[in-house]
């Protein structure tokens, strides 16, 4: 009990079906405060329906989620932004029609009165390389790398307590992923979760790495102790 | 929403080149309008005052519809609710205007907040949303036609009293072409600088980014509910003042202001000038109406018929309608490798 309350994130008993799929299935987890976490399995293992219930996306049929000593579970959307979950969609979620300064003006407005931080938009548009970008050009125009590069900037806008990246390297190129990977382990500040199927990716990160398979966590640890692991790699890295 | 944040949202910051075409356009059309007594005869000064308060109304759809992207199908509950509330007060409990204009407003404005409430937190969104409120006019209409005793039943009431307000002991009565139109044009124009003045910084920017995603937004931390339901009674709260003053001047209400037709007259309006631009809306209005008058003086039967093939004739030409046309126009490069005026982005 210990560990859980001191956890930035704690996870109890999280079940959650689709008509008769049980899509997670009594899953416990605890995330320290400026951990990195890999969310790794394969397709229909749960991975996004674990993140969809960490973000109020869906309401799980049993568990508890606790978050900087609050539960979550059952409040509005939008105040898990503002205590400070923030998510990147697997499929880039922009104001399209918006400019990419223009989103970023909006994640600023959404946790914050605007004021302070004037000089982040600015911060942010260096660190996701759209600088160039940033004016006159409509979110939908922008490339499927830039679009997860903007998605990212506006989590990091939102100053985020726990930041979930749903697959984040897809459609980058190496060197991007490269970049998104140092950055990743850069961070201390606050915690990351990441869902990711880019296995090389995942070994570049070399962080604490969950295996999810049929709902459940089986496996937990460093990621060279869970490429080991027989069971993963069975189910899910397949043996050499 | 706290002062600070209120005053965030609400700042204005520079003028861009889109704000800059804005003006330009809005200045010019109001500058037409306050000359247009100089050569308009009493008739047409009558129509264009009927088009300025119609086309407050059109605003108020706009601001909902062309900002947050839902389509409030029966719109004319709010106008009617306004006009309703506006007639009874003022002919049946003897409530100066000014009092009765507010509690116009309040009363669409409660009607918005109940529904919309119940809608808006329930989910019910893009076409759900526009069946539901049409739904409401046809109640609205047939709540005035149940209880006909107080409301006048089809016959309506008549004999309203002229809009007039007290200052400072004066008391000023609008009646006459010339007052009533400059009222008209002033209510219009404050109208038109107000919206555009909440929606152009930060407030228009969530409210356009709900519209874009309303997950996304909401998943920043934005409560689109809230923003929506907010956006709703407002907007109901300016329909109700355009129908409470628009049946002032009129000096009669009738079941045909709260009703189907009147609603999907100003959806016409709104997406004919260019939902989301406010002033197109407002040009759509005027020339809908100028139309309508124009052509019922010839025959009252071809009205819907020439309506709908105009409206059909403005989607597939201009499907963003009139203000997109004008955009693009205006974005064409001239010979001298000059832009035409009016280019927004």
């Amino acid at each position: 009990m210990s560990q859980a309350s001191q956890a930035l994130l704690s996870v109890r008993g999280l079940e959650m079906s689709f008509g008769g799929v049980r899509a997670v299935r009594d899953v416990d987890l605890d995330l320290e405060a400026g951990e990195l976490l890999c969310v790794i399995g394969p397709n229909g293992a749960g991975k996004t329906t674990l993140l969809n219930l960490l973000t109020g996306d869906l309401k799980p049929l049993a568990g508890t989620i606790t978050f900087s000593g609050r539960s979550m579970v059952g409040r509005p959307l939008h105040e898990y932004a503002r205590l400070g979950i923030v998510r990147k969609f697997q499929i880039p979620n922009v104001f399209k029609e918006m400019t990419v300064r223009e989103n970023l003006e909006v994640a600023r407005l959404g946790v914050s009165d605007g004021r302070s931080g004037e000089g982040s938009v600015e911060e942010i548009l260096e660190l996701i390389g759209l600088k160039d970008q940033a004016e006159g050009v409509r979110a939908e125009e922008l490339a499927h790398g830039q679009k997860q590069w903007l998605e990212i900037g506006m989590a990091l806008m939102c100053r985020p307590k726990l930041l979930l990246l749903d697959e984040p390297a897809a459609g980058m190129s190496g060197q991007e992923t490269q970049k998104l990977a140092e950055m990743l382990l850069g961070w201390r500040r606050f915690s990351v979760i990441v869902i990711e199927h880019d296995m090389k990716f995942v070994r570049t990160l070399g962080s604490r790495t969950v295996v999810m398979h049929q709902g459940q966590i089986i496996c937990d640890g460093d990621f060279p102790t869970v490429e080991q692991d027989p069971l993963v790699c069975d189910i899910y890295l397949g043996r050499q | 929403m706290s002062l600070s944040r209120a005053v965030v949202l609400f700042r204005q910051g520079p003028l861009s080149r889109r704000d800059g075409a804005f003006l330009v356009s809005a200045a010019g059309l109001f500058l037409l309008l306050l000359l247009y007594p100089l050569w308009g005869d009493s008739y047409g000064l009558s129509v264009m005052r009927d088009a300025l308060i119609m086309s407050v109304f059109a605003l108020s759809l706009d601001f909902m519809w062309g900002q947050t992207g839902l389509l409030s199908f029966g719109h004319s509950t709010f106008f009617g609710a306004g006009a309703y509330t506006m007639a009874l007060l003022t002919l049946k409990a003897g409530a100066g205007s000014l009092t009765a204009l507010l509690a116009a407003m309040a009363a669409s404005a409660v009607v918005a907040l109940l529904v919309g409430y119940f809608l808006i937190y329930a989910g019910v969104r893009r076409e759900y949303f526009a069946i539901v409120t049409l739904a409401l006019a046809l109640i609205g209409q047939q709540i005035i036609l149940s209880f006909a005793e107080l409301t006048g039943g089809d016959a309506g009431l008549i004999d309203l009293p002229f809009l007039s307000f007290g200052l400072n002991g004066a008391k000023f009565t609008f009646s006459g072409d010339k007052p009533l139109y400059f009222f008209a044009l002033g209510l219009a124009a404050v109208v038109l600088l107000g919206l555009w003045l909440a929606v152009r910084g930060s407030y228009g920017k969530i409210l356009r980014a709900i519209q874009s995603s309303e997950q996304r937004a909401q998943a920043l931390g934005h409560n689109a509910a809230g923003h929506l339901l907010i956006a709703f009674t407002v907007s109901a709260a300016l329909a109700g003042l355009s129908g409470a003053i628009f049946t002032s001047v009129q000096g009669i209400v009738t079941p045909e202001l709260i009703g189907p037709i009147l609603a999907t007259e100003v959806i016409v309006w709104v997406a004919v000038g260019g939902r989301g631009s406010l002033i197109g809306p407002m040009i759509g209005c005027f020339l809908v109406v100028r139309m309508r008058q124009e052509i019922s003086s010839v025959s009252t039967t071809l009205w819907p018929l020439i309506l709908g093939a105009f409206f059909v004739l403005v989607v597939f030409v201009a499907p963003g309608g009139l203000m997109t046309l004008a955009r693009w126009l205006g974005s064409l490069k001239l010979p001298g490798g000059g832009r035409g005026q009016g280019a927004a982005r």
